[in-house]
């Protein structure tokens, strides 16, 4: 496999999966791998399995369907019930052992793994894993010195190793190794210097691979006593060439913290990780970084907030809803996390992202694309049907939101909760609870559109009755009303967008045409609508891109940065340089949400 | 002598000054060049510089004074009118291109620009040069970016620190 480019193409699997799956493969020779345990040097006629496992969490059963080399074929599925309604994670799949069973974490209510034997029963089965290490994320599937379970978790600076005791018969795992704060150093500058694959592998992968070795190779009942752990390198890199960067002997001399400063405010905010791996560099630099001052000056500098990325609700090849995450620092070097599978994106907002499942009921989750981590709101909304939301922080009004992104939040929900009226809700992260659902405004024909809302001043704007008007609610005073959209808006795809000038302007795609309004006040406070511009984007977009996407628009920067679909992937238009660029190349968008924020390790950063 | 070509082309009034680097080296310049630097400008305008007199620069070698001078006698016609408000497109763009080619130099060398520039208090300068540095630390790990800036390695309670902080900040690192 390794020596060849051949692709094999597996035979469709039937039925489709629709909800979460996750994969693995298994070397099927007869009497195990003659190589070596590694599997590492395994014949390219080697007879293989893939293992699909996938839980449906309404039903409580959990399938798995297995790929035989030697058949070319799915056998038939294999499916067990289990009433903990979870979903297999994508990605966990661990290969253990020479009688081949395929490990996957659950995410049950309780801590537990999916194991699949090849050899003896194929059969699924449900193996309790120690509840203590539930919480712990640096946790990892690896085999065992006797061949079966083992278990590796990181936690602060010591690492535990556990093996499954499988003579006994008992569901417990056992034997414990510790590895202490000292030996940790060691074993990162060997994570950094090591490409080589070992059996471990923990946290961001990119960290490299180690292979670790026990004092004593005879099991270690619990509670065990800590060992160390010796580590072996597989191939010692060479001492210096790590230094080759390095300038010549002659210590230069110290740079001041003021030029430190001058290079730091210039890592552009796009790129928020360099930011932080800057701030990792030595103690001055961590304090420099984390300091009001910088923080202050590094918004300054880069005036405010930027387009961070977008986030794209999409379709992907399987059929599947995805919210994607695209960084616009560089779109095609994508991680694991930047896609969430079964979610989709409604508003972003104050650095917070609000995403809603599409798959186990309405859940509302507040997401930070940046650093991945999400929010769970602990119930679902207590509107029925057809909303829409909002996200802002919970000191609007008061807060700069410079720094907020990790603080409280507040979640508006409107929707048709009894006929004729839109009610309202408001879910507050500090109360964890939603308050109860208050009629606003009467529903329109068509009720809430499904377009990102967005926050002019302190009211909100929604785009109801499919663009026909908008309905804007005043978060000081409470009070909801109804504006219509210019006239012959009924139907296009309409984004509500801040001004400028503090007033509400709104962008309109009808066919290929993006024009744009602004609601101007006269002065005995009637409203009406001014067209700014109209565009025709096919002028703009390169002709193999055509034709533009009706369905969807988003927009930035108050009006500057437009982002369209096309036949051709996700295009930005720039209005006032006028430059077009590819974003991304994904077809099947449903619609894009920009993420603007600008992200200083400050506030959650404790420095070193 | 390894005054720059450029600066004997004007004859005209043009008045010259001398700068002499840490190694002894004279460099001769006009005093508009020179007075890009904000800490000459007030030598200069003092009256110091010219005839046999130099103004020494103890912090400065020679290779990086040359540098530097490079850098002022393009930038000061434009710094004479005031920066942009005269420059033809034409002008930035061709000063835009001498700068991208001007900091695509080795890291040594940007290290002790960067410190003259700062000494010297030349703004656009520091600038350029922070910029190329930001850009070049921008994709790398804190342990690359110490040994970029030869840094010495950290203390293992440092390094310890560094690792913790790395786990935190995973998101960060792939």
């Amino acid at each position: 496999m390794v020596t060849g480019a051949e692709v094999l193409r597996l035979p469709t699997l039937v039925p489709h999966l629709t909800h979460g799956w996750s994969a693995g493969l298994l070397c099927a020779a007869p009497a195990g791998c003659k190589n070596d345990g590694d599997h590492a040097t395994t014949a390219d006629d080697c007879p293989f399995r893939v293992v699909v496992v996938s839980a449906d969490p309404v039903t409580g059963i959990t399938s798995a369907y297995v790929y035989s080399s030697e058949q070319h074929s799915w056998t038939a599925e294999i499916s067990m019930q289990h009433n903990y309604g979870f979903t297999v994670p994508v990605l966990c799949g661990a290969r253990i052992g020479n009688d081949g069973a395929l490990y996957f974490f659950t995410d049950g209510p309780e801590f537990c793994c999916l194991e699949y034997r090849m050899m003896s029963t194929q059969q699924l089965s449900l193996i309790s894993l120690p509840s203590e290490w539930e919480s712990n994320k640096w946790i990892a599937f690896m085999t065992a010195e006797n061949g079966g379970l083992g278990l590796a978790m990181l936690d602060g600076y010591d690492l535990y190793t556990l093996s499954r005791e499988t003579e006994t018969g008992e569901e417990a795992v056992g034997g414990q190794c510790g590895l202490s704060y000292s030996s940790y150093c060691a074993l990162c500058e060997l994570l950094h210097s090591s490409n080589e694959s070992g059996p471990l592998r923990w946290g961001p992968s990119t960290y490299g691979c180690f292979r670790p070795r026990h004092e004593s190779t005879k099991s270690i009942p619990l509670p065990p006593p800590r060992s160390r752990l010796h580590f072996t390198q597989r191939n010692p890199p060479p001492t210096s060439s790590g230094r080759s960067m390095a300038p010549p002997c002659r210590r230069p001399p110290e740079m001041p913290e003021e030029l430190v400063e001058e290079i730091l405010l210039r890592i552009p905010p796009i790129e928020p990780a360099a930011l932080v791996r800057a701030s990792l560099v030595c103690k001055s630099w961590g304090h420099l970084i984390s300091s009001p001052r910088f923080r202050h000056r590094y918004r300054s500098f880069h005036r405010g907030p930027s387009v961070m990325g977008l986030i794209c609700n999409l379709k992907d090849v399987n059929g599947e809803y995805v919210a994607r995450y695209v960084p616009a620092s560089c779109p095609s070097a994508r991680r694991h996390a930047d896609d969430l599978r079964g979610w989709r994106v409604l508003d972003a907002r104050h650095g917070r992202v609000l995403i809603r499942s599409l798959v186990h009921g309405a859940y509302l989750d507040v997401w930070d694309p940046v650093t991945g981590e999400r929010r769970v709101l602990t119930a679902t909304p207590p509107i029925k049907d057809g909303w829409n939301a909002a996200v802002i922080c919970a000191g609007h009004g008061t807060c700069d939101h410079r720094d907020c992104r990790g603080g409280p939040f507040l979640v508006f929900v409107f929707g048709a909760n009894d006929p004729d009226w839109i009610s309202l809700s408001v879910y507050s992260s500090e109360t964890a609870r939603w308050d109860r659902p208050r009629r606003v405004a009467e529903l329109p024909e068509h009720g809430m559109d499904v377009v990102p809302p967005c926050l002019v001043g302190n009211a909100l704007y929604f785009g109801i009755d499919l663009s026909r008007s908008i309905l804007r609610y005043d978060l000081a005073t409470r009070i909801a009303s109804v504006t219509d959209q210019p006239p012959g808006s009924f139907g296009c795809f309409t984004v509500p967008m801040g001004m400028k000038d503090g007033g509400l302007g709104l962008a309109r795609l009808k066919g290929s045409t993006l024009s744009l309004w602004s609601l101007y006040a006269y002065p005995d406070g009637d409203l009406s609508w001014v067209e700014i511009t109209a565009i025709e984007l096919n002028r703009h977009l390169p002709a193999g891109a055509l034709p533009v996407s009706s369905n969807f628009l988003g927009c930035a920067q108050g009006f500057v940065v437009f982002f369209v679909g096309t036949e051709d992937g996700l295009y930005s238009f720039d209005l006032k340089s006028g430059i077009v660029k590819k974003v991304c190349d994904d077809k099947g968008i449903l619609s894009v949400v920009p993420y603007i924020t600008l992200y200083t390790p400050g506030r959650h950063f404790h420095g070193l | 002598m390894a005054a720059p070509e450029s600066g004997d082309g004007n004859n005209g009034a043009a008045r010259m000054v001398t700068l002499i680097s840490s190694d002894n080296t004279r460099f001769e310049v006009e005093a508009a060049a020179a007075s890009l630097s904000q800490t000459l400008q007030l030598t200069i305008l003092d009256g110091g510089g010219g005839g046999g007199d130099g103004i020494p620069l103890p912090n400065v070698d020679s290779a990086t004074l040359s540098k530097v001078l490079e850098y002022c006698i393009k930038h000061a016609p434009a710094a004479a009118n005031g920066g942009a408000p005269n420059a033809t497109a034409v002008d930035r763009a061709e000063l835009e291109r001498f700068d991208n080619e001007f900091v695509n130099i080795d890291q040594s060398v940007l290290y002790s620009l960067i410190m003259a520039a700062h000494n010297l208090e030349i703004e656009g300068l520091q600038s350029l040069v922070a910029k190329k540095v930001a850009d070049m630390i921008k994709g790398k790990s804190p342990m690359e970016i110490r040994r970029t800036l030869g840094f010495p390695d950290p203390t293992p309670e440092e390094q310890a620190e560094m690792n913790a902080h790395m786990l935190e900040y995973g998101w960060a690192y792939e």
